[in-house]
């Protein structure tokens, strides 16, 4: 019995994020434009009357931007009041963890600073990196999460 | 379950296998749980296996044991829901109870049944123990039950006013009104949502006026046998019957109301007939009054706010259509739905009101005696007058109002008040007063309290806060709101925990999005007014647009909207202003402030929009492209994310689905003041 | 030609008798799953003409299921299986649009007067 895990790809990383902390999976559609934003901000979308900001990953990874294509989703999460919509390059699938196959990581994984990483794990081909999407989030705009 | 052509030996085998499995389960969790009887993991899966174990065995017809693992799930379902602790006398049941589960198991294996295992004692013994009740808990017969069917079935049911208007309206479409009988059948249970299924198609078909039992709200589900519907449609009989062909439905009735009856029907009002109202009433004891949880509240309220933008879009989407020839049915449709959503939200947004809402008199009703007490202690001779504690407010703003309120009153008692001596000097009678009133006024909620007592001392206040001659009394006085006005010195222990009105100022104006001034004489008496907005979370704003994108300003803030030209502007320096009754106030460039200076931002042009907006630390006249409306918006609060330079109070969906930001204009007042944007 | 039928519910048992009953009326079950997760990729795999749906199940559960589902195919036919008690649960389900509902623990004859009800509109 492990945890369900939501696996998303930016650019060449995969990477997920715990299934409970998601409410939604929706399109990268209808979203306003808000200037006054940080950068990495795209806009803003109406989800159930509720307005939740759209935060680029790719941009706030550093990589740079690129078109948004039919396999963009943005991954709506939540952690008690707080709502964000992430895009993301796509989604890949639901996989189920064993805490066993998850290993903890110190050193940063990627050029990703470990205090974002809760862990990582060997899937099939390819090193998934758990995150710590909360902790992304609430970093100041001016500090990169990748180097 | 040969009558469904199943193979019952092969049922069998695999339902023995997995019996086989779920009880070897169970008894590792109980002995797990006889170490450790706090254990969720195992509290859970125990509730779990046995509520499989429920269902199985009654799908096999195995009615004994299905109950004695039903028993068992509920003494679990208990426990989890920490109703019940785990005791020693209860863990030996427990065990008895799965050692008779084993046995009817093995039983069944060799080919025996059931039947004839007493369940009884062990059933008995768990009840005991776990406080279960005997069936289902509520059991109140409702004794006027009968007499509210028979009414219904009469189709004696009063309308209520709006539901008569819908008749009306309907009529006027040129439908017809219908009653619909339908009989829930006997088996089916719960019955509730089995009715439910059937208003659920009616609703999407026709247009629903009045249901008896009510299914909005669901009571007691022995009420839901039968049901009748008054609705209205211009649809085909066969369609509206339709929608009954739901399973376990029986006897549908469909009668079309003739002129006769309806009129009857309209002309049911209260006098009339009110032997079916009473009973009525009566029928609906448990349902009256319900205890309600705030959040619970919250959340409709919510949901309510949604509502009203959905609405907006549908009366759009209205507008769209009526643009085009074609469409002419759907056109009505939209028409009547735009109008059904419409007074359902009106309605549903007093309902709730109503429920938010109390008199104010639950934040006054503490006041006689403060005051009482505190007199006593100062010696002074007070006399407090009340009025309008009937007023309503929003829940919310109760206990955020309290303090400040509390605060004010302490203040005019110990400041204000003059003892009996002085009174006297000053030819006043010697009974001093204070009164707190309360109205509505304006769609806003005006809070006075006064004193007719020595009034604030006009020269101290303007020593104080450094004001000079231009500034006229009225005005100066106001300056006991300003943030740092008062001292720790200057407050006795008696007025608060050395706090002084910009405290409470502060409180008003912040968490409450409300406003308070201050009118006095010297020897004259205080007069303290605050103003509340009615509720909280929907704002009556301005929508204004700059450089393509959409801002929204509470109408509240707004002194007035001018045009701004290069007549009427002032430059000093590196800054602007507008000159408004022959004062200046400072002019706010917006696109600037949001977007970052543009290469227009220099020249004016012919006339721009400008809007004054006021708050106690002074004025702001925002440039902005275009006034484009005035709206009631249901503000959402802002995410961090997207403002980090604090500059909006708030967010909002319109009618369209656009999202617009509200400006913050108290923060915007407050950066100009402090010596402007840069930097921010 | 037979109708096709999605089965989900977390129990393998329930799901053996439902196919039982079901298959020895003609229904082709074309597909079975165990959890709201898989419930909703087997729908958008198979199409099929109507799905059970318990909703008690957990992890996703059946409800979030059954709204995904509704979701991404707003004529879907779904049939829930619900608890005693879950009176708001199964009123929910019937606004999002369900064909009807069973209460477990039912008889075989229920599920299949449910679904011909519901398959025969």
């Amino acid at each position: 019995m492990g945890d369900k895990y939501v696996v998303f790809q930016i650019g060449e990383g995969h990477y997920s994020i715990p299934l409970e902390e998601v409410s939604q999976i929706i399109r990268y559609e209808n979203v306003t434009d808000v200037p006054t934003a940080p950068h990495f901000v795209d806009g803003v979308i109406n989800v159930g009357g509720d307005v939740v900001p759209v935060v680029n990953l790719r941009t706030r990874f550093s990589l740079e931007r690129t078109e948004i294509s039919r396999k963009n989703r943005v991954i709506i999460v939540q952690k008690q009041d707080l709502r964000y919509g992430l895009l993301v390059d796509s989604v890949q699938e639901i996989l189920e963890l064993d805490q066993d196959s998850v290993a903890a990581e110190a050193a940063s994984v990627f050029g990703m600073k470990s205090e974002f990483v809760r862990g990582i794990a060997k899937i099939r081909d390819y090193l998934l990196v758990l995150l710590d999407i909360f902790k992304v989030l609430s970093t100041s705009p001016e500090i990169p999460i990748k180097e | 379950m040969s009558s469904a052509g199943l193979d019952d030996k092969k049922l069998l085998r695999a339902f023995l296998e997995e019996a086989e499995e779920l009880l070897e389960k169970l008894n590792d969790n109980l002995l797990q749980l006889e170490k450790d009887a706090g254990n969720p993991d195992s509290i859970n899966e125990v509730f779990r296996l046995t509520h499989s174990l429920k269902s199985e065995s009654a799908l096999l017809g195995f009615t004994r044991l299905s109950e004695l693992a039903h028993r068992l799930e509920d003494v679990f379902d208990r426990i989890r829901a920490d109703h019940l602790n785990l005791s020693r006398p209860l863990m030996d049941a427990i065990f008895s109870a799965s050692d008779l589960i084993h046995e009817i198991i093995s039983r069944i294996s060799r080919g025996q049944t059931d039947t004839e295992i007493d369940i009884r004692s062990v059933i008995g013994e768990l009840q005991q123990l776990a406080g279960l009740g005997l069936g289902s808990e509520a059991a109140e017969p409702v004794e006027a039950l009968p007499a509210v069917a028979s009414a219904a079935e009469s189709g004696e049911l009063p309308l209520k006013s709006f539901q008569r208007s819908q008749v009306i309206e309907a009529l006027d479409r040129g439908e017809k009104i219908y009653r619909l009988r339908i009989k829930v059948a006997e088996e089916a249970e719960p019955k509730y949502p089995r009715a439910y299924l059937v208003f659920n198609n009616l609703e999407m078909i026709t247009n629903v006026i009045q249901t008896f039992p009510n299914m909005t709200a669901a009571q007691d589900d022995r009420l839901y046998e039968r049901i009748v519907v008054l609705l209205s449609s211009d649809l085909p009989e066969e369609k509206i019957a339709a929608a009954c062909a739901v399973d376990l439905i029986e006897e549908p009735e469909l009668e079309v109301l003739d002129k006769g009856r309806i009129d009857e029907l309209l002309s049911l009002r209260e006098q009339g007939k009110r032997s079916a109202l009473r009973a009525s009433r009566s029928a609906r004891i448990e349902s009256t009054s319900v205890r309600v949880d705030t959040n619970k509240l919250n959340e409709i309220w919510q949901l309510v706010g949604e509502l009203t933008i959905y609405k907006a879009q549908l009366s759009q989407l209205h507008d769209r259509l009526s643009r085009r020839r074609e469409n002419e049915s759907i056109k009505g449709e939209v028409e009547r739905a735009s109008d059904s959503l419409e007074r359902i939200t009106t309605e549903m947004q007093q309902a709730i009101m109503g429920t938010r809402m109390v008199p104010i008199a639950v934040l006054f009703n503490k006041f006689p005696r403060l005051v009482r007490d505190l007199s006593r202690k100062l010696g002074k001779n007070v006399e407090l007058e009340i009025q309008g504690k009937d007023t309503e407010i929003d829940r919310t703003i109760v206990e955020v109002l309290s303090d400040p309120l509390t605060h004010i009153i302490r203040n005019s008692l110990d400041h204000g008040l003059e003892e009996p001596e002085e009174r006297r000097k000053a030819n006043k009678p010697e009974v001093g007063r204070i009164s707190i009133t309360a109205q509505q006024q304006g769609g806003k909620i005006v809070i006075e309290v006064a004193d007719d007592g020595r009034g604030l001392d006009v020269g101290k206040i303007r020593k104080k806060a450094g004001i000079g001659a231009e500034i006229t009394d009225e005005e100066a006085v106001q300056y006991i709101f300003s943030p740092g006005f008062s001292t720790k010195e200057d407050v006795t222990d008696l007025s608060g925990r050395g706090v002084g009105m910009d405290v409470v100022a502060t409180r008003i104006r912040e968490d409450l999005k409300g406003e308070v001034e201050v009118r006095s004489e010297s020897g004259g008496g205080t007069l303290i007014r605050i103003l509340l907005p009615l509720t909280l979370t929907i704002l009556h704003s301005l929508v204004i647009s700059c450089s393509g994108y959409f801002y929204a300003i509470p109408v509240q803030d707004i002194r007035e909207t001018v045009k701004v030209t290069e007549q009427n502007t002032i430059i000093e320096g590196e800054n602007e202003f507008y000159d408004y009754e022959g004062r200046k106030v400072p002019l706010l460039r917006l696109d600037s402030v949001l977007l970052g200076p543009t290469e227009e931002s220099s020249s004016l042009g012919l006339e721009n929009n400008g809007v004054v907006v006021e708050q106690r630390r002074g004025r702001v006249c925002i440039l902005v492209d275009e006034l484009v409306e005035e709206e009631d918006l249901v503000i959402k609060p802002i995410s961090d994310l997207l403002n980090h330079r604090r500059l909006f109070s708030g967010v909002t969906v319109l009618g369209d689905g656009r999202i617009i930001f509200i400006l913050d204009t108290a923060r915007i007042i407050e950066i100009i003041e402090s010596g402007g944007f840069d930097g921010i | 030609m037979a109708f096709k039928v999605l089965l989900a519910d977390d129990l393998y048992f329930m799901r053996m008798v439902q196919k039982e009953v079901l298959e020895s009326k003609g229904f082709q079950i074309v597909g079975e799953a165990s959890t709201g997760t898989e419930a909703l990729a087997k729908y958008q795999e198979l199409r099929p003409d109507i799905v059970i749906l318990d909703i008690t199940m957990p992890e996703m559960n059946g409800l979030e299921a059954m709204k995904r589902i509704f979701a991404s195919d707003p004529d879907a036919k779904i049939i829930i299986c619900s608890a005693i008690g879950q009176q708001s649960l199964i009123v929910d389900a019937i606004n999002s649009g369900i064909k009807d509902f069973i209460v477990k623990p039912f008889k075989p004859e229920r599920l299949l007067s449910a679904i011909n009800k519901a398959l025969t509109e």
